[in-house]
């Protein structure tokens, strides 16, 4: 073979035509015309450039960043694009919207609350709000006397102190105000915005800010939303970009400037690295495409990885004029280096490509800007520098170069003769402490987690997450979630029951708190019309409260259309991704256990009246109710249920009382009052023997008919007092069950089951079928997350895959690739070690950090090995001492001049780009470690084991 | 719902807003021309359908049943049966004293509950009318607005009303009266920005034999939330009898009126 070593080799036809062609390449076949042509349009190259960077600096002032992780995932992707479909189905699924906070000394004051209206009716009255929640329009549905009362909280301003007193205490005892649109100290509260779909979401924050901000007076305001975020975290990482940039460029500068001592020699590198960066960001502005919080990393990345393309040139540029004279060095440098210099690119490209296979789309896009920057630092670095030499070419080298290339004697040197001697002759020792920190590091990797919650990704201080944690403490949380409910229809009681099921089962959790649905209004509107709060248990009686409350906003947004699903809303607080996915994952199997089709049969039947009696107690579970002793307070549950109502009718005054009670507008109809009638009926209870109508006419003077209508209505009302007193019957005893627990009325619900004539048990062919879908913001995200995993491991794979290739292409041997792959792996490996003992999550930023280690990282390996095979008339040790003393300076240099620039991101606003700097740049140096600790013992004992040509200082065959 | 009976209460008071021509010129003119020439109708049968758009397009059609007495005092009593369809079959609701009192029969429940508050600017489940829209066009005040006639095109009078109240939703009204018959064509109802809110147009009307002018459809649009409501009267028997007691809880709660 061409260097007479005996290496393995790859024979298929594809690589030896490929590799001909490359070897074409290197040797000048191709170059000579590249360089050649380069030279000859050396100026029309400089102005196009010129022009091109112009263009992108133009386009740049489109620059937009977005960073909406709804629209992380792709468009078709089946979770995401539900949930989008949301705002679709339900009018009230205002994904656009935002929240006006107040704090005041306090609220109930005239003056205050009259504060408030004044906003909420300005913020009304804007063309782009579709509606305003807020205290003073929330909606009430009150049982009074006589009936029912609906109204707003605050129909009439209270004028006041005593009237602002009064409304205070009439809304601290409501659970939907107190703590969610008021807070529990009566200082603050709170406007929930929704924006008309197609509107511009921050023209229309923009809109809600400058009608409220004069309108304030005392109190303070807080603006939040999604959008909001959104757009914060954009201009921080905007912020971030156009602020690190030049820091890093200065940093590098600085760094290579000590390395190099040149500063003609670096600054021109740091130019090109920075052109490259202009035309990468101006590109994206140019298709339109936002940037992502991570995107504002992009450019420093580029500076710190390009900078090196720049200054291999320059200084082979400026080893070319030291033979003599400048003139054709420009050709020259490019017929040389451009191959190293692309065959970097093209490693580090590689890494990045990997990433373009990721769902998620600022990881893909992060991976298509980055191969992109780095294309077009080569391009800068090779071509364009080539031009701008061939143009302006300099009389004579740097004094540095005419001196020639001694080596240097300083402290790097004394380091890396340091490093050669103890991987030459301290092996043992190095592979040991190697081992050791491998072991050490291996140790970390279990505990690696995925978190993508707001706090990690920017910072316990950053204002968004104390914005967030503001309005957590002061209004229970922000963001929402969901499930999405499907049925027959809506309307069916068994439905709304298992909504108002599910909304109870979510406040175990931290994501699913205080559900609500419209069977919430159901229930209210129940009360009203039954007497106790819970779902009715007959489809006609939902259709008449269905009618009260059809044209109900609240009602009306939470229905589909066809009245087939319907959503149940939960306050979801910020909790950590670990937290979240369990949760999720807990209700998901709660909710694949419901049954989802069923038929109805007459509670007379044993099978049902068992099941009516089971679900009577699970619902006490649902509702928080626990421990207890199921199989007991099952039975006693089944005897209540099989116990007829007219058992607990009592022939007394007290129920005669009772009984009246309930019929208050229609005996005042009659002219009579409820205490005459009362007393009536307990007559008569002593002589049931007596024809009730009869009775009425003689006692009360009623005629025939009016005299049937009201013994009609009383024994009506009895049932309805029969009924009620079986209930609270049922619920005192399982109350001293259960250890004396209170049950208040917001047990009617499970309690009034006990009433039902009609049982829906599981089925295969069913009377009322159900299915379930859990989905918003925080699921979504956890979705997300749950892809992390395997998005890094797919394009870490790819990464190594493409990085191989290369290798094999480049150093033309299976077992030289996997030689240079060791260090490179075993970066990565050292990678997950650190983000697990330095509880580094695995988010979008870090998942990329194995891709752009392998791509960038490769570099250092290759220079080694390029360098080893070169010396291959020393011996090993001999070998070792040079590469790691001359390339190891090159290599150690950069190593510390890309760390450096990409470390500068540490001093940025945003969580996720410090941890990400940190650990690109750590890992960056860490593969340099691998590279100059194993790789040689690696080599040497490659070198013992198989050929021995070096040690023995001779050629091999 | 309250809304859709003060709708219907507004039907039976705007019949008696109608009147023959006039050449009067302004708009006290106008109005009293139009009170003169109210029709003498104390009790009143009709069959209708009502018809409610909501924002979505979606379209139901009800059948309703109304019945109605000007009471000795001035004011009006109304029952309001929805007999189709099945869900809602038989929910009824009574208004006393103008809309003051406000009962409703729920059939499934076997129960009549009083409805209230909600203040004259509340909407109800149906259609897209407030009590103060009922009150401006049924039982016009005029101590309670300014008004004035502002302009006239071939067939319409158009009249400017600003309400009085601070609390009115509306900032101004422009009403347009038929020159040749005295009654209200439509009214446009302005909230408070002055951007257009509800349109409440009259679409079909009967000219009786003296002269008076019976509604036949009516229609009320809400702009902002692209909702409407139709109403049309397809059976009308007026000067009726009904029982004294007929506009009470018990006769909401019988199977048939």
């Amino acid at each position: 073979m061409k260097n007479g070593m005996q290496f393995l080799f790859l024979d298929s036809p594809l690589l030896t035509t490929f590799y001909s062609l490359l070897t074409a390449f290197r040797e000048e076949l191709f170059m000579a015309k590249f360089a050649n042509s380069t030279v000859k349009y050396s100026k029309l190259i400089l102005i196009a450039t010129a022009g091109l960077i112009l263009f992108s600096l133009f386009n740049m002032r489109d620059l937009r960043f977005e960073d909406d992780f709804t629209e992380y995932m792709p468009e078709g992707d089946p979770e995401v694009s539900f949930f989008n479909s949301l705002e679709d189905i339900f009018e009230g699924f205002q994904r656009k919207s935002m929240l006006v906070a107040l704090e005041f000394e306090d609220l109930f004051t005239p003056e205050n609350l009259a504060t408030l209206e004044r906003m909420v009716k300005e913020v009304e009255s804007l063309s782009e709000v579709k509606s305003v929640n807020a205290l003073t329009n929330m909606p009430r549905v009150l049982t009074t006397e006589f009936g029912i009362e609906v109204r707003e909280v605050m129909d009439v301003l209270p004028r006041t102190e005593e009237e602002a007193l009064w409304l205070r205490e009439d809304v601290e005892g409501d659970d939907q105000i107190w703590g969610r649109l008021v807070t529990e100290d009566g200082q603050g509260t709170i406007l929930s915005v929704a924006f008309y779909y197609d509107v511009d979401e921050y023209e229309a924050i923009d809109r809600v800010i400058e009608v409220t901000e004069p309108l304030h007076g005392n109190a303070e305001v807080t603006y939040f939303g999604m959008s909001i975020i959104q757009r914060e975290s954009a201009m921080d990482a905007q912020n971030t970009m156009m602020t690190l940039t030049p820091l890093a460029a200065l940093a590098l500068l600085l760094i290579l400037y000590w390395g190099f001592r040149s500063l003609r020699g670096v600054l021109l590198p740091i130019f090109i690295a920075v052109f490259a960066s202009i035309v990468t960001i101006g590109l994206s502005a140019a298709v339109g495409k936002p940037l992502s919080i991570i995107s504002a990393a992009l450019p420093i990345m580029l500076l710190a990885l390009v900078t090196a393309y720049g200054i291999h040139f320059i200084n082979r540029y400026h080893e070319e004029c030291s033979h003599g004279t400048c003139e054709n060095a420009a050709e020259r440098t490019l017929r040389i280096m451009f191959f190293p210099i692309a065959l970097s690119a093209l490693t580090t490209m590689g890494g990045f490509m990997s990433l373009l296979t990721a769902e998620i789309r600022p990881v893909s896009d992060f991976g298509l800007f980055a191969t992109l920057g780095i294309f077009f630092g080569l391009i800068f670095a090779t071509f364009c520098l080539g031009a701008y030499y061939h143009v302006f070419t300099p009389k004579t080298p740097p004094r540095q170069y005419l001196k020639g290339q001694e080596e240097k004697r300083d402290a790097l040197h004394r380091l890396l003769q340091a490093i050669a001697s103890a991987v030459t002759k301290k092996k043992k020792l190095v592979l040991g402490v190697l081992l050791a920190l491998l072991v050490f590091l291996g140790l970390g990797i279990p505990f690696i987690e995925v978190e993508m919650s707001v706090e990690d990704m920017m910072g316990a201080d950053h204002p968004i997450v104390r914005l967030l944690e503001y309005f957590e403490e002061r209004f229970g949380g922000t963001d929402s979630t969901y499930i999405y409910l499907e049925a027959d229809s809506i309307r069916e009681p068994y439905v709304l029951r298992e909504m108002v099921r599910l909304a109870h089962y979510g406040d175990r959790y931290h994501a699913f708190k205080d559900g609500s649905s419209v069977a919430d209004l159901i229930m209210d509107l129940n009360e009203a019309f039954e007497g106790w709060r819970a779902v009715p248990a007959t489809r006609d009686k939902v259709d008449n409260l269905w009618f009260f409350v059809e044209d109900n906003s609240y009602f009306q947004d939470r229905i589909s259309e066809d009245e087939r699903s319907t959503l149940i809303e939960y306050r979801a607080k910020e909790i950590d991704s670990q937290t979240l996915s369990y949760e999720i994952a807990d209700f998901n199997a709660f909710l694949s256990d419901r049954p989802l089709s069923l038929i109805s049969v007459p509670v007379s039947e044993e099978e049902a009246a068992k099941h009516l009696a089971e679900t009577i107690v699970d619902d006490l579970e649902i509702f928080g109710v626990t421990p207890f002793d199921r199989e007991a307070l099952r039975d006693i549950v089944l005897d209540f249920v099989q116990t007829p109502v007219n058992e607990f009718f009592t022939p007394d005054r007290v129920f005669a009382d009772e009984s009246t009670d309930y019929l208050v507008l229609e005996i005042e109809d009659l002219g009579f009052t409820v205490e005459e009638v009362s007393v009536v009926l307990a007559g008569w209870y002593t002589d049931m023997e007596r024809d009730l109508e009869l009775v009425l006419e003689e006692e009360l003077g009623l005629d025939e008919m009016d005299a049937w209508y009201l013994a009609d209505l009383l024994f009506f009302a009895e049932e309805q007092v029969s009924a009620s007193r079986k209930v609270e019957a049922l619920r005192a005893t399982v109350s001293e069950k259960v250890g004396g627990v209170t049950f208040g009325d917001s047990f009617d619900f499970v309690f009034y089951q006990v009433l039902d004539e009609v049982v829906y048990i599981p089925a295969q062919s069913s009377d009322a079928s159900l299915n379930y879908r859990i989905t918003g913001g925080p699921v979504i995200n956890n979705y997300i997350t749950g892809k992390l995993f395997n998005q890094q491991s797919r394009s870490t794979a790819l990464a190594f895959l493409i990085v191989f290739g290369l290798l094999l292409l480049q150093l033309r041997s299976v077992k030289k690739a996997v030689i240079a792959m060791i260090p490179i792996a075993l970066t990565v490996f050292a990678s997950f070690g650190l983000m697990g003992h330095f509880g580094v999550p695995l988010n979008i930023a870090t998942l990329m950090v194995a891709s752009i280690a392998i791509g960038a990282g490769i570099d250092y390996t290759i220079h080694f090995l390029y360098r080893w095979y070169k010396e291959q008339d020393q011996n090993a040790s001999g070998a070792i001492y040079t590469t790691i003393t001359r390339t190891g300076r090159g290599i150690f240099l950069n190593s510390v001049a890309v760390a450096g620039g990409i470390y500068i991101l540490a001093t940025s606003n945003i969580s996720m780009l410090r941890i990400f700097g940190v650990l690109v740049a750590t890992v960056l140096l860490s593969s340099v470690v691998f590279t100059m600790f194993l790789l040689p013992l690696i080599l040497q004992a490659e070198e013992k084991l198989f050929s021995n040509t070096i040690l023995k200082g001779g050629k091999k065959q | 719902m309250k809304k859709l009976l003060l709708f219907v209460a507004l039907i039976f008071l705007a019949v008696g807003v109608c009147a023959a021509s006039a050449s009067a010129l302004t708009a006290d003119d106008i109005f009293d021309e139009m009170e003169e020439r109210q029709s003498e109708v104390t009790t009143s049968r009709s069959r209708g359908s009502l018809l409610v758009v909501d924002a979505r397009g979606r379209e139901e059609l009800r059948e309703v049943i109304m019945y109605s007495r000007e009471e000795d005092d001035g004011t009006v009593s109304t029952i309001f049966r929805f007999l189709s369809p099945a869900s809602v079959r038989n929910i009824t609701l009574l208004s006393l004293e103008d809309g003051d009192q406000i009962n409703l029969y729920m059939p499934a429940y076997r129960r009549v509950r009083r409805i209230a508050g909600s203040g004259r600017q509340e909407t109800f489940a149906g259609t897209n009318f407030t009590y103060e829209d009922m009150s401006d066009i049924g039982g016009f005040e005029r101590e309670d607005y300014e008004y004035e006639l502002i302009d006239e095109d071939e067939e319409n009078y158009i009249i400017e009303i600003v309400p009085l109240d601070p609390d009115s939703q509306y900032s101004r009204q422009v009403m347009k009266v038929d020159k040749n018959l005295f009654f209200v064509n439509q009214i446009d109802f302005y909230d408070l920005e002055e951007t257009l809110w509800r349109v409440l147009e009259v679409l079909e009307v009967e000219e009786m034999d003296d002269g008076t002018v019976r509604f036949r459809e009516i229609s009320m649009s809400d702009l902002k939330d692209n909702t409407r409501s139709d109403l049309k009267l397809e059976e009308i028997e007026e000067n009726i009898d009904l029982p004294a007691n007929f506009f009470s809880v018990r006769t909401i709660q019988r199977p048939e009126l």
